[in-house]
């Protein structure tokens, strides 16, 4: 009953009902663009240095990143009341102590109340530093382009210090994959 | 798209659809087609596969499934009810949480003290890290009672905050989110005097504000967890698994078998119609036909199974006949019938110059020609929702993956059976007519049919998207047309020829792709006199008051809330109904996408529409109706709902 044919057309229509199935998915799932940030705030774009940004710590000294310079920084924004978020750190800093020697820092920036940001470390430390971004006119998403203030978000920074990716939604294992690439191929 | 289903040709028997442009009309009598063999048929029949792909999936999308701005996450309403007390209400989207914990109203006028915010209890969840907490889906009714230290100012700013995220990926979360209203300081009614500024004659003096507020709470309708059921409906329907597998296949089968007499199915019955006459020609090709059909509206129902289990396994919400509130999908479909009706009319003719190939390779192409007319049937179908078809969907929405596969597989049987049991015993094909020259008339006269199904997709579209959509999908159709009008009549030989075909084709693209980018018009909310437009709020106040309801959820494509509009809900017998038992008729429209009425439609564990619920007098739970409706269905409904 079925020929070469036929059978091509069910492979095409395979092909196509899973063509279908994923513009319908990327449709559908397609983040909506970010709110226009306030007139007048200067934002960071893909290409942009972010070298000269800079966030107290939690012991509030001004941190700013060119003191990771020559890394990969992954700015990872955060909060206690965000449990994706909290989902995530354990992962990004095992990540940490991995890739460190790669040239990988991770920093995290806590979109919290200090005191509340460092309750949690206390309880669950992670291997890397935390910069504190609630009080940062603009505020820190805003800057790097998560306009909403949506968390979890990640920002890439190569060695040069320019901004290379950003994501919305926790880091998934494909994410991290890519990224290290990036991390990877920078350092030649 | 079933291209050349059936070609006129000279002998029945033989299949004989390779000779050279038999014409429609010529011969009297048709023979299963070949798979077309040239390119622009293919792409044809390309092009329907993949409308039948995207709408098997988007059959199970819930509207609205990207990230929403905060104030649609979660809708904030308040006011002052009653003097010294404001609602809050949140209208949370589906798939979106509220902490209870993170919630927190203040007062910004000077002058005038917030008491203590009242919320329900939400659902109790473990976080690791923060331990208890509580989380509010669906509907939250908060309380805050207030009161002036001095005079009372005519309005005040009240402030809320309130942080939520989204379960379902991409998880995220919404940085807290403070909302300002302006309210007037006597909403709800006048103050007594301005030295009782509560009910319950609380002692009031600006130095026992403390005291008042304690009274004032205690005076306030608390909103708590039994109203908050009442508000979701939740305890309105128990969980579609309770209907069990064996009886949701049964359903499933029974479901599909009904389906073939509904009014959407008619395009299809008219290519049906055919396909059974021309099966007259030998036994084994009625049965190789017969069996290729139900293959096609089985593999059809199993792809939308899969696409189901792959969408909730990404977490999204699921729904029967939702890809037709995607305008570009009603405007492809339009121009698919359109094309199918032009083909029957004997205007355009898919693939009749074909080379000369051997049969066997014909018969194989008749047998896929029989497989997309079931593909066709199941993509056509998608907009009626039979009589226990809707249980047996709810049930495999949320079953496990071999049971929801099982219950597609059922509806399939269902759907295909009759056509099956016409191709396979031949008792039953002796009872249909001969094959002569009336059935070219039989099939030019079924071509109307389908012009007047195109006409009701456009005037879906036209609901949709306004006259900007209505006039590109008409000149969608023109191209089209002439693409088809271009193929049939240029010499085959020409590369030329060939070259314009395609362009016209791949031009009919153009304005479809125009129809996607179009945005849906300012739609005026049409009360009708008598009814109420569907809003979870004003359904909870109905109810809080104890009005009997009737909630009618349709859409404009959706071809059994029409046929139920004409039989029941739009007479005047109705309308007396409503008024004699005071029932207030509140109506929901789903033709676009909305995540309101999705949400509402999840609470009652409807894949579709339409969904009918009378609520009884007195507030209780609500009873979901027949997807059919009878006028005595409803009179039972309502009448004992009065009582």
């Amino acid at each position: 009953m079925m020929d070469r044919r036929t059978i091509l057309i069910l492979v095409l229509a395979c092909l196509a009902a899973a063509g279908g199935w994923w513009l319908q998915y990327r449709w559908v799932n397609a983040l909506p663009t970010q709110p226009a940030a306030p007139a007048g705030t200067h934002l960071l774009t893909v290409g942009d240095s972010a070298a000269d940004y800079a966030l107290p710590d939690l012991a509030n000294q001004p941190t700013t990143l060119a003191k990771w310079h020559g890394k990969v920084v992954l700015l990872n924004f955060w909060a206690t009341w965000c449990a994706p978020c909290r989902a995530e750190m354990p992962v990004l800093s095992r990540l940490q102590r991995e890739q460190a020697a790669n040239g990988l820092q991770i920093v995290g920036i806590a979109m919290d109340q200090p005191a509340s940001a460092a309750a949690f470390l206390k309880q669950m430390p992670v291997d890397y530093p935390i910069l504190i971004g609630i009080d940062a006119d603009p505020v820190p998403t805003t800057t790097f382009g998560d306009t909403a203030g949506l968390l979890p978000y990640s920002v890439l920074i190569g060695r040069d210090g320019r901004i290379r990716k950003t994501k919305l939604g926790a880091l998934d294992p494909a994410t991290i994959a890519d990224w290290l690439a990036a991390v990877n191929t920078t350092k030649s | 798209m079933p291209a050349r289903l059936a070609i006129p040709a000279q002998a029945c028997e033989t299949s004989n659809f390779d000779k050279p442009a038999a014409h429609a009309g010529t011969d009297g009598a048709v023979v299963p087609m070949a798979l077309p063999r040239n390119p622009f048929s293919r792409l044809i029949l390309l092009a329907a596969l993949l409308l039948a792909a995207t709408a098997a999936c988007a059959q199970s999308l819930s509207p609205g499934d990207g990230l929403l701005p905060v104030t649609k996450a979660f809708a904030l309403k308040a006011i002052v009810d009653k003097p010294g007390h404001i609602a809050l209400h949140f209208d949370i989207a589906p798939h979106y949480y509220l902490y209870r914990g993170r919630i927190h109203a203040k007062i910004l006028t000077s002058g005038m003290v917030a008491g203590t915010l009242d919320l329900p209890p939400g659902k109790q969840e473990h976080d690791e890290y923060l331990g208890d907490i509580e989380i509010y889906h669906d509907t939250v009714d908060g309380a805050l009672p207030f009161t002036a230290t001095g005079a009372l100012p005519a309005t005040f700013k009240l402030s809320v905050e309130y942080q939520g995220c989204h379960e379902i990926a991409p998880k995220i979360c919404y940085p807290p989110h403070s909302e300002t209203f302006s309210l007037p300081s006597a909403g709800g009614g006048p103050l007594a005097t301005t030295d009782a500024r509560f009910p319950g004659d609380a002692p009031t003096s600006d130095r026992n504000i403390g005291a008042a507020i304690t009274a004032a709470l205690d005076a306030a309708p608390t909103r708590a967890a039994p109203d908050l059921h009442v508000a979701t409906g939740a305890t309105a329907s128990a969980s579609p698994l309770a209907t069990g597998l064996p009886l949701a296949l049964l359903l499933a089968f029974a479901g599909g078998l009904i389906l073939n007499l509904m009014p959407c199915v008619l395009p299809v019955l008219a290519i049906k119609a055919v396909g059974v006459l021309e099966s007259n020609s030998s036994r084994s090709d009625a049965r190789r036909h017969a069996l290729a059909y139900a293959a096609g509206v089985i593999a059809t129902f199993l792809a939308i199974g899969f696409a189901i289990l792959g969408l909730r396994a990404a977490g999204h919400a699921l729904g029967w006949g939702t890809q037709l509130q995607q305008p570009v999908v009603v405007a492809a479909l339009a121009c698919v019938l359109f094309a199918v009706g032009l083909w029957m009319s004997g205007v355009a003719s898919f693939g009749t110059r074909l080379g000369n190939v051997g049969g066997s390779l014909a018969r194989s192409g008749g047998t896929s020609g029989h497989f997309f007319t079931g593909v066709l049937a199941v993509v056509v179908a998608s907009p009626c929702t039979g009589p226990f078809m809707g249980v047996a969907l709810a049930y495999a929405l949320l079953a496990p993956a071999t049971h929801e596969l099982l219950v597609m597989l059922a509806l399939g049987i269902g759907l295909a059976l009759p056509l099956v049991l016409i191709g396979l015993i031949p008792a039953l094909a002796r009872l249909l007519p001969k094959p002569g020259r009336w059935m070219e008339t039989l099939k030019q006269v079924l071509a109307f049919p389908m012009y007047l199904s195109a006409i009701w997709l456009v005037w879906v579209l036209a609901h949709q998207r306004g006259a900007d959509a209505v006039a590109l999908v008409l000149i969608a159709m023109v191209l089209l047309a002439a693409a088809l009008w271009w193929h049939a009549r240029a010499p085959a030989e020409r590369r030329l020829g060939h070259v314009l075909t395609w362009v016209l084709a791949l031009a009919t693209l153009v304005p479809l792709y125009a129809i996607s980018r179009t945005t849906p018009p300012v739609r005026a909310v049409t009360a009708q006199a008598g009814t109420v437009a569907f809003s979870s709020r004003r359904l909870q106040q109905l109810r809080d008051a104890g009005t009997p309801v009737f909630v009618d959820i349709g859409a404009d494509w959706c071809v059994s809330c029409k046929a139920n509009e004409l039989a029941v809900l739009d007479t005047q017998a109705f309308h007396a109904l409503l008024q004699r038992t005071g029932t207030v008729y509140m109506q929901g429209d789903w033709t676009d996408v909305d995540p309101r009425i999705g949400a509402y439609l999840q609470q009652f564990h409807s894949p579709g529409v339409p969904l009918y619920v009378a609520y009884p007098r007195g507030g209780g739970a609500g009873q979901a109706l027949p997807a059919i409706l009878t006028a005595a269905i409803v009179r039972k409904a309502l009448e004992g709902n009065s009582k």
